[in-house]
This record gives C-alpha cells, sequence and structure tokens, in this order.
C-alpha cells in the first residue's frame, strides 16, 4: 500500500535537490536495487504523521528530480523524538554521567527535598523502597546539615548513615531515582547505567527504575557495554504490564560508518535463548 | 555466547533445524574438505527460523560478514516449507532496514548479487518428509530395509500404524536396531552413523545435498 504525506517541503537538507517523498506500509514494497539513506532533518520536519502507528518500521522513498531514487528508512519513534527536537519546544533534559555526576549539577540533598515539597509521602516512599534492593535494612532516609553541607542519611535501626557509604550502588540508585524526578515530563540521559551494581540486582534495579520513569513521564537513554545489564532490562521489562523498552545496538560496520539496530521484545527473547553476542 | 558470525568465519553460514542435521551436515562437509568453508548453525526449529533470521538482520557486525546464507528445512506434511522460509525472510526484513536479506524466488537456487540466500527443503520440495527420508533413501539397497519396511506393514496389520510424521524417524531407529545386529555395533541413533565403517556418502539420495554446499562456495 502506498500513500502520498503532506510534505511543506521538499528539499534533501544534505545536497539541497528538490524530492517527491512517497510512503510505504511495508518494506518488501521496496525493490532490491534500492539502497537506503539517512534522513535529514529538513525532511522530517515537513512530515506529517498524524495516525501512523509507533514502534513500526517505515520506508520512505525519494525521488529526486533528476530522476535518481533514494529509499530510507528508520523506526517512526526514533523519527518523533528527532522531531520533537527540530520543533524546540524545551524540555527537560537530565544526564547522569558514568562517573555519578548528575547534570544540571544539583546536590543529591536539593533534589530529594524538591521531589519532598511536591509530593513528601509518594516520593519518600520510591526512594526508601529502590534502596531496599541493595540495603533491605534500611528503615528511612532523612536529611541532615553537617556544617555546610546538607547529607541524606539513611536510618537502619537507632543508626543514621550518609547514603554515599553504604555501597556506590545505593548511591547510584539515588542518583537515578533523583534524577528522574528532576526530568518530569523530559528525557533522563544515564551513562554506563550498570556501574556500581552488582550482576544480581541488575533486574530489580531496573524496575524501579521503570517505575519511577512511569511515574514522573520520563523518557531514559541508558548506554551499556554489559550484557549482563542488557538481559536484565529485558527480563525486568518482560515481566512488567507494558514492555516499554527497546535495546537499540551500535555497530561499526565494514564501511566505517555506525549504524543502530533496534530489538524488539520478541527479537531480543530469542538472542537470549538462543545465547547470542547482542553487544555492538 | 557469541556472534553468530566470529570474525574467523568465512561467512557462509548454513542454518539447519536442529542437532541431528548440524551433525549430518558438518559430516557431509568434512566428507566433502569444505568443512572449514562453511559455517553451520542451529535455529533450533522450523518455528524459530524467522527469530533466528530477525536476529541475524539485527547483528549486523555478523550481517557485513555474511556473504552467502544457506537455509536448510525439512519439507514436513501439508505444508509448503519453502513459502515458510521466504516468510521468515520476509519477517526480517522488516526489522532492520539496512540489513535486507534476498528473497528467493525459487529453492535450491542461490539468490541475491553480493550477499546470496539458497533454500534446501528435505527430501525435496516436491516431497514430504525429512532429513530420515534422504538417509533411508541411501540405504534402500541394505537387505535390512525389507526387514523393517515389514516390521512396521506388521505393526499396521494389527492397528498399530504410526503417523506419517514419526514414520522416518522410527524406520531409521529400526534400520540402526538391525544394523547393530549384523554388525555388533550398539550405537543406535542418527548422529553417530556418520564415522561407521559401513556409512558411505556415495549414494545418489545425497547428489542434490552436494550440489546445495557446493553452490555455496562457489559464489
Amino acid at each position: 500500500m502506498k500513500k502520498h504525506l503532506t510534505i511543506d517541503s521538499c528539499i534533501d537538507g544534505a545536497t539541497g535537490r528538490e524530492v517527491e517523498i512517497s510512503y510505504y506500509e511495508n518494506i518488501n514494497d521496496l525493490s532490491d536495487d534500492e539502497h537506503f539513506e539517512r534522513l535529514t532533518k529538513p525532511f522530517l520536519a515537513a512530515i506529517d504523521f498524524d495516525g501512523v502507528e509507533l514502534n513500526q518500521w517505515r520506508i520512505l522513498k525519494f525521488l529526486y528530480s533528476d530522476g535518481k531514487k533514494i529509499s530510507a528508512g528508520f523506526a517512526i519513534e526514533l523519527l518523533i523524538f528527532s522531531m520533537v527536537n527540530i520543533d524546540i519546544e524545551p524540555f527537560n533534559i537530565v544526564f547522569v554521567a558514568s562517573s555519578g555526576i548528575t547534570f544540571p549539577k544539583v546536590s543529591n540533598a536539593e533534589l530529594y527535598s524538591a521531589l519532598l515539597l511536591e509530593d513528601i509521602t509518594a516520593n519518600q516512599t520510591r526512594l526508601v523502597e529502590a534502596l531496599r534492593i541493595l540495603e533491605p535494612r534500611l528503615d528511612s532516609i532523612t536529611i541532615l546539615t553537617l556544617g555546610d553541607s546538607n547529607v541524606i542519611h539513611g536510618q537502619i535501626g537507632n543508626q543514621l548513615m550518609p547514603l554515599n557509604a553504604m555501597g556506590e550502588g545505593v548511591e547510584r540508585v539515588t542518583e537515578m531515582i533523583l534524577a528522574i524526578g528532576k526530568a518530569q515530563n523530559g528525557i533522563l540521559l544515564i551513562d554506563e547505567i550498570e556501574n556500581g551494581f552488582h550482576y544480581s540486582v541488575l533486574e530489580d534495579v531496573w524496575k524501579v527504575i521503570a517505575k519511577a520513569a512511569r511515574d514522573f513521564n520520563v523518557q531514559i537513554f541508558a548506554t551499556t557495554h554489559s550484557l549482563e545489564t542488557i538481559r536484565a532490562a529485558h527480563q525486568a521489562f518482560s515481566e512488567s504490564d507494558t514492555y516499554d523498552f527497546r535495546y537499540h545496538r551500535l555497530d561499526r560496520r565494514k564501511s566505517g560508518q555506525i549504524t543502530a539496530s533496534s530489538y524488539d521484545q520478541e527479537t531480543m527473547q530469542a538472542a537470549v535463548e538462543m545465547d547470542f553476542e547482542i553487544r555492538g | 555466547m557469541a556472534q553468530i558470525i566470529a570474525e574467523d568465519k568465512p561467512g557462509r553460514l548454513l542454518i539447519v533445524e536442529g542437532a541431528d542435521e548440524v551433525t549430518f551436515f558438518k559430516a557431509l562437509c568434512e566428507f566433502l574438505d569444505i568443512g572449514h568453508l562453511i559455517q553451520i548453525e542451529d535455529y533450533k526449529g522450523k518455528d524459530r527460523l524467522r527469530l533466528f533470521l530477525a536476529n541475524l538482520v539485527e547483528d549486523s557486525t555478523s550481517f557485513d560478514r555474511l556473504a552467502h546464507l544457506g537455509i536448510v528445512r525439512d519439507a514436513g506434511y501439508k505444508t509448503n516449507a519453502f513459502d515458510s522460509i521466504r516468510s521468515a525472510l520476509r519477517h526480517a526484513n522488516t526489522k532492520n532496514v539496512l540489513n535486507q536479506l534476498p528473497i528467493p524466488e525459487k529453492n535450491f537456487v542461490p539468490f541475491g548479487n553480493q550477499l546470496k540466500v539458497s533454500t534446501l527443503i528435505l527430501p525435496d520440495d516436491a516431497l514430504e518428509g525429512m532429513l530420515e527420508n534422504v538417509v533411508l533413501e541411501s540405504f534402500k539397497e541394505d537387505s535390512i530395509i525389507a526387514c523393517v519396511n515389514a516390521y512396521f506393514a506388521c505393526l499396521t496389520s494389527n492397528g498399530l500404524a504410526l503417523t506419517e510424521n514419526v514414520l522416518p524417524k522410527a524406520t531409521m531407529r529400526v534400520f540402526l536396531a538391525g544394523k547393530s545386529v549384523v554388525t555388533g555395533d550398539t550405537r543406535w541413533w542418527i548422529t553417530d552413523i556418520y564415522t561407521q565403517d559401513w556409512w558411505s556418502w556415495d549414494s545418489p539420495a545425497f547428489d542434490s545435498i552436494k550440489l546445495f554446499l557446493r553452490q555455496m562456495i562457489t559464489d
């Protein structure tokens, strides 16, 4: 099936040439000799995506005015994300570096305080429950002012201990949950998400992160080099009500180009069962 | 855990239904002295072919190494195996637009340019059955076969007829039981037979499979 899209601009941003754009429901409508090229941003801004289903690969076919044909493929969900960027709508982006530093740079105590002001019961419970994955004895958390610093402490029995003294994993989960709260209705970028965690807790870490992300309406982009982390994410999201997770694998091609592949749930499950290497 | 096509592999990938087929094709490739030219993997049953192929196209590093993909499938019963393979290829091609597998128009005939795909239906795309039918065909002159057929005819006359989809494997087992009586060899299963003195790859029953494998290495 083929239908034309409403196009405001038909200029290839890379070459400046005029193009005609066609839309294909099915990749198999393309002939074998057609090759693929990446879309450029001016195209994305011009396409009307009303009614297009998410999470489906689609093909756009470009016919240059000089007769040359080019096809491009991409996931609609990625495309819409790109369009959000183009739209220049301001939205929240928070970054958690592999070293554990959060940008914009705000102290954990300050982030936690902001969350408590928003909803003290829900957000306190959320953080305590998340941290209990790593420290089951944790009763509660509180902020203590020590000298010039405000520091989040955990209470275990009748003892108070700074969270950063409870281990790297506790500190990392704290940062992530607080960063998700900070990124409300926006995007959180986490570099090397596995850092600081024992492999046995990774699945539970994903579960609490996923829950917090849904609660705060945050989309998370996390990077990893760890197969255990990828598999744990797949397992965690498979057990949730919705599999709102995609693994995007980056490979450096023979040509030197880096390309992305997106694993859906079924393909990921098969990769796990067949014991395939899925790291790029 | 491994990449589908490792760096040191030849880029000619033969995928087969199960472990028995892996053993058969590895033994035949060794006999033909092309074992080092073809990588053989198991897609763990016909229902998982499309999932294997989906993973192949998502693994761009392996895909870049792929020069020829051979797909072997049992013809089965009351099904169109070739159409089913084409459907699995089409499914895989929806997963990654950058890595498209050629979809053969005809069984056995390699299709594609730089990357080729070919399919082999066993025992033949015009017949129903499986790998065991090919192996049994190679034994058709063996005197034990007459006894085996008489045995199953006897079962049938006593109301114990086997369904067509289990008969080839059952026939193979009974044949090997008979062979063990003759040879004193206690091995019972198809994966054990290719190293036996009485085994031969010279039967015409294997001719089309040999041709298929040679096609894979001559592109």
